[in-house]
């Protein structure tokens, strides 16, 4: 994580556009960072499938937070990193470490995805795996909290 | 580059704190000009520091100067016969390899083994690109690779880690897995451990030591 973007300077250079969240938008992307949690945790995967689905559930989670805050990332290249550098602008500073591994969790990924073989390890996916249910704890709690009205909980 | 540099005893060879850093960012970047608010920024420094230990650097011929427009630019010569040795000492000390070790030393209990291996292991990179370091550890994989990854931003570097148990790391290599193999045979710069570390490791038939 380099430096912390500005929302206004997104927007102003298009790589964020206004969005306006729905309950149905914030529960489908719950569900689908739920089921990428089970994968991630599913008998019989490699480290590396781990991993992957683990990555996908955080991206997911990041990604329900961008929306429900009222923001869409336009589909450029780098959308998962600043999905990941969006995390404690949205959430707040306490994300920072949380947001630079899951910065260094893409950049392996990327390794990983190339072919490189033995790029991610049991201890990574299970590292990943704890980071990512954590994640949703945070987020499911924030968007009771902020934006209640996404998640029926008022 | 953060204030002061790492390297401890090496760093206090030098004239100054700020000619440490200077030589640092200079031989790790050898294909980039810097103006002199720039260097004084990168380093941390106040800018008749910089101006000082420049003229240091000029007068043993290990940095020129050229005017671009109404700015004087400065970059290492790379010429000098003493570069390719003075790089490879900073690696060693003051530059990537320490920068990446500080912040695993308050670790050190857990951790068996640490490296950088790759481009940058090999002598053949050390400008640009990520930094691939390999740990054996009992640590969570979380916090090793947010400090290095914390510690690669003072150094403009992705730093990319690989975290095994000493089990994994076992059971890798008994699986003869080649391209682990050929990452324990190739060139490293141990950041803590040694060759003769990990060749007791793999050889040790006790598979609890972490």
């Amino acid at each position: 994580m380099s430096k912390r973007p500005r929302l206004d300077d997104l927007l102003a250079s298009g790589r964020l556009k206004r969005h306006s969240p729905s309950p149905a938008e914030t529960g489908d992307l719950l569900a689908l960072a739920e089921r990428q949690l089970a994968d991630a945790s599913a008998a019989g995967l490699s480290p590396d499938g781990r991993f992957a689905a683990a990555y996908s559930a955080a991206i997911t989670l990041a990604t329900a937070i961008v929306r429900a805050s009222g923001y869409r990332i336009a589909d450029t290249p780098g959308h998962h990193r600043l999905t990941i550098e969006l995390l404690p602008v949205l959430l707040g500073d306490q994300q920072r470490r949380g947001a630079t591994y899951l910065d260094a969790c893409r950049r392996k990924r990327d390794v990983a995805e190339h072919g490189h073989a033995e790029a991610i390890t049991v201890a990574e996916s299970r590292a990943l795996g704890a980071l990512v249910r954590e994640l949703q704890e945070e987020v499911l709690t924030w968007l009771a909290e902020v934006h209640p009205e996404l998640v029926g909980a008022s | 580059m953060h204030g002061a540099p790492a390297g401890g005893g090496f760093a206090a060879l030098f004239a100054s704190p700020t000619l440490v850093c200077l030589l640092r960012l200079f031989l790790a970047r050898p294909d980039s000009d810097f103006h002199q608010r720039e260097l004084a920024g990168l380093t941390a420094s106040r800018l008749v520091q910089v101006q000082r230990d420049l003229l240091r650097l000029e007068g043993a011929g290990l940095v020129a100067r050229r005017r671009h427009g109404n700015r004087v630019y400065y970059r290492i010569c790379s010429d000098h016969p003493a570069f390719a040795d003075l790089q490879a000492v900073f690696a060693k000390t003051v530059g990537i390899t320490e920068i990446l070790r500080v912040p695993l030393l308050p670790l050190r209990d857990h951790i068996d083994l640490a490296f950088v291996y790759g481009s940058v292991a090999g002598g053949r990179e050390l400008a640009a690109g990520d930094v691939d370091v390999r740990i054996v550890s009992g640590h969570d994989p979380r916090v090793l690779a947010t400090v290095l990854a914390e510690a690669g931003e003072q150094l403009g570097r992705e730093v990319n880690v690989t975290a095994y148990t000493t089990d994994e790391l076992r059971a890798r290599v008994a699986r003869g897995r080649p391209f682990l193999t050929g990452v324990l045979d190739g060139a490293k710069i141990w950041l803590l451990g040694s060759d003769a570390e990990l060749r007791a490791l793999l050889d040790d038939a006790e598979p609890a030591r972490v």
